[in-house]
């Protein structure tokens, strides 16, 4: 029935929209290039929906009720948040949700195991809006915003993430009518307000890279201990990685780029992956 | 998960715009909603983020409140 036509990750590092006079141009065109390789494919993929994957960033969640995994089913959500609006130079927006999508994999979820908790009011912060912002400017393509829990300790474990992906690729092949693209936000490591921001940790994630490039999802799954979460920092974003690669089935991308810049406290990873082209 | 109240209000300081600005205005009367240790409202008072920090408040929201009202990141810890 419904197939997944492409798999795109992308960072949110807010300075590339709110910042972009600090970039030195070379920084700037390897960014704008790799940016553009993932709107081109998009485009191309002309998907019904794009399901964006990330970790809201202490915005819509916090320690009074901190979900793992919390679908956006409302109409629409709007973004970014409001304390982000002054900085971001990102014009705030409504897009569509697919609800057929979002309230269909909320039920799949539930009586296939994922528990998911679910959200009438989910505020799309820079983890959604910085990637859409470069990838569907007119903001003109339905979403479906998942949550997964990055930023407040205890995470889902890797293999429930990489679960989660699996059984979100079975719920688009059987029970959704549709073409949908699935957007992994996030870089592996990056200690935003830790103690290591101010450096990018980037042999651990070329560790992670090198797997993404081979396809290696349950051996990401064994290096993503809580252990090495840790050390990639309060916002690292190993597990939406993880979860992307449960819903590709372990398929190798058809793109990488990694992309440091100066000052920056995590590094651009992007990536596609193309699964009608094997 | 210690500092519950640190982290409450600093999440609060973050996302609501009108109490950032009443907490710009007059602190203490925002301070005194919540409740804090005397070495929590010290630490605060100083906007020491790497004392919150050592102490155990969220990082990433420390990092907001530091970079909206205080010192720079990099002189956080």
């Amino acid at each position: 029935m419904g197939k997944i036509s492409l798999g795109l990750a992308a960072p949110h590092n807010p300075n590339i929209t709110s910042r972009p006079d600090k970039m030195s141009p070379e920084v700037q065109g390897k960014l704008d290039s790799a940016f553009g390789h993932l709107k081109t494919r998009l485009s191309e993929a002309s998907p019904d929906c794009l399901l964006i994957l990330t970790s809201d960033h202490v915005t819509n969640f916090f320690y009074n009720n901190a979900p793992m995994f919390c679908l956006g089913i409302s109409d629409t959500c709007t973004g970014p948040a409001p304390k982000e609006l002054s900085e971001l130079r990102i014009a705030r927006a409504t897009l569509k949700v697919d609800t057929t999508m979002a309230k269909g994999l909320l039920n799949y979820g539930i009586e296939s195991g994922i528990d998911f908790s679910y959200s009438q009011e989910m505020i799309l912060d820079h983890a959604f809006m910085v990637p859409l912002s470069l990838l569907t400017p007119r903001m003109d393509l339905p979403i479906v915003p998942l949550h997964i829990n990055g930023m407040l300790p205890p995470r889902p474990t890797a293999a429930r993430c990489y679960r989660l992906g699996q059984q979100i690729g079975d719920y688009v092949r059987n029970h959704y009518k549709g073409n949908v693209a699935v957007l992994a936000s996030g870089s592996f490591s990056g200690d935003i307000g830790g103690p290591k921001m101010g450096s990018i940790d980037t042999a651990l994630d070329l560790e992670f890279l090198d797997l993404v490039k081979d396809g290696k999802g349950q051996e990401m799954i064994k290096k993503a201990t809580a252990e090495t979460l840790d050390r990639a920092g309060v916002a690292n974003e190993i597990l939406i990685w993880i979860t992307l690669q449960g819903v590709l089935g372990d398929l190798r991308p058809s793109f990488t780029d990694y992309i440091c810049g100066k000052d920056w406290s995590t590094a651009a990873t992007l990536a596609t992956w193309q699964p009608n082209i094997r | 998960m210690s500092l519950y109240q640190v982290d409450k209000l600093l999440f609060a300081l973050f996302n609501d715009l009108e109490l950032q600005e009443s907490y710009k205005q007059n602190p203490a009367e925002v301070l005194k909603r919540y409740h804090l240790q005397d070495s929590e409202l010290e630490a605060l008072r100083d906007l020491n983020a790497g004392a919150l920090y050592r102490m155990g408040a969220h990082s990433f929201l420390l990092w907001q409140f530091a970079a909206n009202d205080g010192p720079q990141t990099g002189r956080l810890f």
